[in-house]
């Protein structure tokens, strides 16, 4: 579905000949701070829909952020941050929208989502969205935009700088890796002390010279890297007080290496922890604690770069693989969805509010939502209006051309292009109740629902069925040996959605069985053990 | 043994810059007997840890010798001891209680976890202790080839994780037939790729398209009926672990959740016109699955599991010169029924494979650097285990279904210094004495001239320039002259001193991650 697609190029099988004849220059000297949330941040605790009744009554009965200590942003749109984001330094993320420097972006994502972590870690990184499932994605966006730009004048920096440990597949390009990766500078410049440093020259047969200079290189490259990162940290230094916490570290390092001259143009930094499928908690839970330290690390890195002086140089974005269903599953968690929130946050930004609130897009399916921007514009944009390459170029590294956000793009420089598609459309949903295409038909859904039965071990015949269901349907239980072989029906009944408790009779003496719950035309097992 | 003179040894290097159009595409064998640098290219190929009186003893043999033994030596090897947990059957913690619950909970833990972690030391130990034999890496082959995480959403047992290792093991150069007929119901493939949850009720097609697409054809070479058919076709096979709940880890069909329909894939009927049992069901579904996927396209799986071998053995990243061989190759597969033996001795025997234009140009794994150096050294080998975790290859535990990239993705600006930095840390591990035991126990080590070779056929891919030998046999001697070396030697701390700063200008060396 090419909704907002110019044209459909085959970005995975293209080859740097794609890019003929056009070489870049680096054209200012503006930098770009990737904010990676891995594991999938649940968008909808994030900025909440606080005026939404559904929200605290279908979708998360149990985890949803109360009305009363919301941070609301928009009483027009019904949004309102999660109070965490008012964590650190002049009142946080919080205090950074208020002063017009965070932009929030509703409804990030791409067709045929993908609920695979690494597979939609990959999408988002390599910026190509696959025909299906295995088209192997072997390069990442940045890495094919670093493979035809050169630096206009000499630098010795590293074009990217990664804080982590394995190198990224958005660095990866067509000519190999265009970041640098690093923990610590000090460790990396002992490090790299003990890796051949000079260009050697040899001889020998063609496989194993082309070999030998690319291991070479890579070891020449962490030397000369490693000294001018040292150099910029000894040089650089830090004026805000961070929180002692990994991404406030990581974050702190990255504006002292810019402070300390590094002229490298895209940092990236991980804030792992965000699959939240059991536990997530509300205002003192994992979710809860992973805001608090995202505000915390993303406010006082702006404003010590706006004391260090290099406030009008440096954007950030935040992006993470995919957002949370809307609906909290029945471990007081929530598990991988699709469309998502996500942040930029500089002077350059527009200090606004992009769409509406996510959660008020169209289903796609039973329990996932459309989205409404290609996360794809995001990098487009940046491309484009950041780094202030040709609308060609930036089209070459993705493929296609997208749709500012909202057309007028997050960026204060980024000026209005009437050659661009317009943003996807979501699509109109079969809403009839009868009809298979309806992603909410009956037929389509159970996936969720969560079946426990008490007391097991049972003693004699009488147990209870609680069933969490989210949409209407018959269900039918039969009673099984643990070899499948089936004992008899012992429940079968429609029921609307909602909690039940179902009353069984159970067949059999003691022993261990299985109840096979038939929801529509999908199963359920549960195991019990009769004593 | 044959002591090269340093004009010999020099003259190895090849003046000329041959391209890859030279090559000899010839798999006829290599018949003239194998010198220095062909017996290590022949054994780095083939297995992980190399020693120089290995090397001695095959200097002057035929390919066709060497490779024989590689194979025999492997055939006896197929049966080590097993990891002591092995048959650590337990009761379900869910259906106990009190006590013994706490402890069947403690034991699934272990089971579970550590276990996977202990079997990933009791196989870096087998890898150390094969010399001249192609088992190991034959058995590494399947591993990335047959790709199957012990940490997926809900671990993998390390009792499955170690029969399906010893599948690998016993059919290390079987018939790629019956390797996909028992992978299909391994139990730890069962539960990877949800072969458990694939049911005639809801069929899962995640093995179905995972068989075609890696294990077997490559993408492109089958259609979505055939992946929806397949995996009709493959239902109701499961894996329990617990003793109250059958035979803990033999997979098993279950009946009931058995599709008995008819299904079509690629075009040959499958009707469920026998009695439904599991032999029949193994005999009728799964066998003749595997038998049309190799019938109806057997050129294509020929060719998928040639080009596999090729890259894993001669070069990762095959040119269109090498093309003619992989066809090759692929006709002797055919030929021989998926039968692997044959192709694989025929490969390794041949001249293209001792084409010059071959030697040296792979990219080491850490299972290379990190087994090749252990061999020598005194290192446990749980954490030699961690260290090749950390480098990016945990046994038993690849990055997803299509296993490790290989190749130059080893080789990063992050992981070229970690290695470094850990192979220092294995090195670090022994005292001076031990270094000089190890040095003095070389075969011509009074003579820093052949220290300084020995070592280098050890751990470089190719003889070096006559300049960066200088150097690096300077280190052993610090601007004293070559019979200085004598005098050096007799006093163990010292010479261990230098030993190790030998390793390390070694281990720095672009050539020392190639072989």
């Amino acid at each position: 579905m090419g909704v907002g697609v110019v044209s459909n190029l085959s970005l995975g099988k293209m080859h740097v000949s794609a890019f003929e004849p056009a070489l870049a220059n680096v054209q200012n000297d503006n930098i770009l701070v990737v904010i990676q949330q891995f594991g999938g941040n649940d968008g909808m605790n994030t900025i909440t829909p606080y005026e939404w009744e559904s929200y605290y009554t279908l979708y998360r009965p149990k985890l949803h952020i109360p009305k009363n200590v919301v941070e609301p942003i928009s009483k027009d749109l019904g949004m309102a941050m999660h109070p965490n984001l008012k964590r650190g330094p002049k009142n946080g993320m919080l205090g950074l929208f208020n002063a017009g420097k965070l932009a929030v972006m509703h409804g990030l994502g791409y067709h045929n989502p993908n609920y695979s972590h690494f597979r939609s870690t990959d999408i988002w990184l390599s910026g190509v969205v696959p025909n299906n499932d295995t088209e192997p994605l072997k390069s990442g966006w940045l890495g094919r935009y670093f493979d035809r730009v050169r630096p206009s004048e000499r630098t010795d920096s590293p074009f990217c700088l990664q804080i982590g440990q394995n190198p990224s597949l958005m660095f990866l390009g067509e000519t190999g890796e265009k970041s640098i990766v690093l923990e610590d500078a000090e460790q990396l410049y002992s490090q790299a002390k003990s890796v051949e440093s000079n260009k050697i020259n040899i001889g020998g047969s063609a496989y194993f010279m082309s070999e030998f200079d690319y291991v070479n290189k890579v070891g020449q490259e962490v030397n000369e890297y490693s000294k001018v990162i040292k150099k910029a940290f000894d040089s650089g230094k830090n004026i805000e007080k961070y929180a002692d916490q990994p991404l406030a570290n990581q974050l702190k390092l990255v504006a002292r290496l810019i402070n300390g001259g590094l002229k490298s143009k895209v940092y990236f930094v991980e804030h792992h922890g965000y699959d939240t499928h059991s536990n997530q908690g509300v205002l003192d839970g994992i979710h809860s604690r992973l805001l608090a330290e995202l505000s915390e690390a993303i406010s006082a890195f702006q404003s010590d770069i706006e004391q260090l002086g290099h406030a009008s140089k440096v954007v950030g974005i935040t992006t993470s693989e995919f957002g949370r269903r809307p609906y909290e599953n029945g471990s007081l968690g929530t598990d991988h969805g699709t469309a998502n929130v996500g942040f930029a946050f500089g002077e350059a930004v527009k200090g606004e509010i992009f769409g509406f609130h996510f959660a008020f897009l169209q289903f796609r399916d039973f329990q996932n939502l459309w989205f409404k921007t290609d996360f794809r514009s995001i990098y487009y944009e940046i491309m484009v209006s950041w780094f202030d390459q040709t609308p060609e170029y930036a089209q070459n590294v993705l493929g296609s051309k997208f749709a500012y956000i909202e057309e007028k793009g997050f960026l204060k420089s980024t000026k209005k292009d009437i050659t661009l598609p317009p943003p996807p459309d979501v699509p109109k949903v079969n809403m009839d109740l009868n009809n298979p295409d309806n992603p909410l038909s009956p037929l389509n859904i159970t996936e969720q629902d969560k079946f426990t039965l008490y007391p097991n071990p049972v003693q004699g015949n009488s147990a209870f069925l609680n069933m969490r269901l989210y949409f209407q349907g018959s269900v039918r239980i039969v009673q099984t040996y643990v070899n499948g072989q089936e004992m008899g029906v012992i429940h079968e009944k429609t029921y609307q959605a909602g909690l039940h408790n179902v009353y069984l009779e159970l067949k059999g003496g003691p022993g261990l069985y299985l109840l096979r719950i038939k929801v529509g035309k999908r199963n359920h097992f549960v195991r019990c053990l009769k004593i | 043994m044959g002591i090269i003179s340093r004009r010999n040894f020099f003259d190895s290097l090849l003046e000329s810059t041959r391209s890859r159009l030279d090559i000899n595409a010839n798999l006829d064998e290599y018949t003239q007997p194998l010198s220095r640098l062909q017996v290590q290219h022949l054994l780095r190929r083939t297995t992980f840890s190399l020693s120089n009186s290995i090397i001695d003893k095959y200097v002057g043999k035929t390919a066709g010798f060497v490779v024989d033994e590689l194979f025999t030596n492997a055939d006896a090897a197929i049966n080590p001891s097993p990891p002591f947990f092995h048959n650590d059957h337990i009761k379900n913690p869910g259906n106990l209680s009190g006590k013994q619950r706490e402890e069947a909970d403690a034991k699934r833990n272990l089971l579970f976890g550590e276990y996977n972690y202990v079997l990933g030391e009791w196989w870096v130990t087998l890898m150390k202790k094969d010399t001249v034999s192609v088992l190991e890496k034959m058995v590494l082959f399947w591993h990335d080839h047959f790709a199957t995480q012990f940490q997926s959403c809900d671990n993998i047992p390390a009792i499955s994780m170690y029969r399906q290792n010893d599948l690998f093991r016993k059919n290390y150069a079987g018939n790629l037939r019956n390797l996909l007929e028992q992978l299909t119901i391994d139990g730890a493939m069962l539960k990877y790729l949800n072969g458990n949850l694939n049911i005639s009720a809801s069929p899962n097609e995640n093995y179905a398209r995972e068989l075609m697409e890696l294990f077997s054809l490559g993408v492109g070479n089958y259609t979505e009926q055939d992946v929806r058919e397949a995996s009709k076709i493959l239902t109701g096979w499961k894996v329990n672990y617990f003793l109250d709940e059958g035979t803990p880890y033999k997979p098993y069909l279950n009946i009931a959740e058995f599709d008995k329909s008819t299904k079509i894939f690629m075009g040959e009927v499958f009707a469920v016109n026998y009695e439904v049992n599991e032999q029949n069901v193994f005999k009728n579904s799964i066998q003749k699955l595997i038998d049309v996927i190799l019938s109806k396209k057997g050129e294509v799986a020929a060719k998928f599991i040639s080009n596999k071998l090729y890259q894993y053995f001669v070069y990762a990243n095959p040119q269109k010169a090498d093309a003619s061989v992989i066809d090759q190759m692929a006709k002797l597969v055919t030929d021989n029924n998926f039968e692997l033996k044959p192709v694989l001795k025929r490969l390794l025997k041949s001249q293209h494979f001792f084409d010059d234009l071959n030697v040296g140009a792979q990219v080491k794994s850490p299972a290379e650097t990190v087994i090749g150096m252990l061999k020598h050294l005194k290192y446990p080998d749980r954490w030699a285990r961690n260290i090749m975790a950390t480098l990016g290859l945990e046994l038993f535990n690849p990055p997803n279904v299509a296993g490790w990239k290989g190749y130059r993705s080893w080789i990063s600006t992050k992981t070229l210094p970690t290695t470094v930095y850990y192979i220092k840390e294995i090195i670090n591990n022994n005292t001076n004495t031990e270094l000089a035991n190890w040095a003095l126990s070389i075969e011509g080590s009074g003579d820093v001239q052949i220290l300084t070779e020995r070592y280098i056929e050890l751990f470089l891919a190719r003889p070096v320039s006559e300049d960066r030998f200088k150097k690096f046999k300077n280190v052993f001697l610090s601007g004293a002259p070559d019979y200085e070396w004598y005098e050096i030697i007799k006093n163990k701390d010292q010479t261990g001193q230098r030993v190790r700063s030998f390793l390390f200008e070694i281990i720095k060396a672009p050539e020392y991650f190639l072989f």
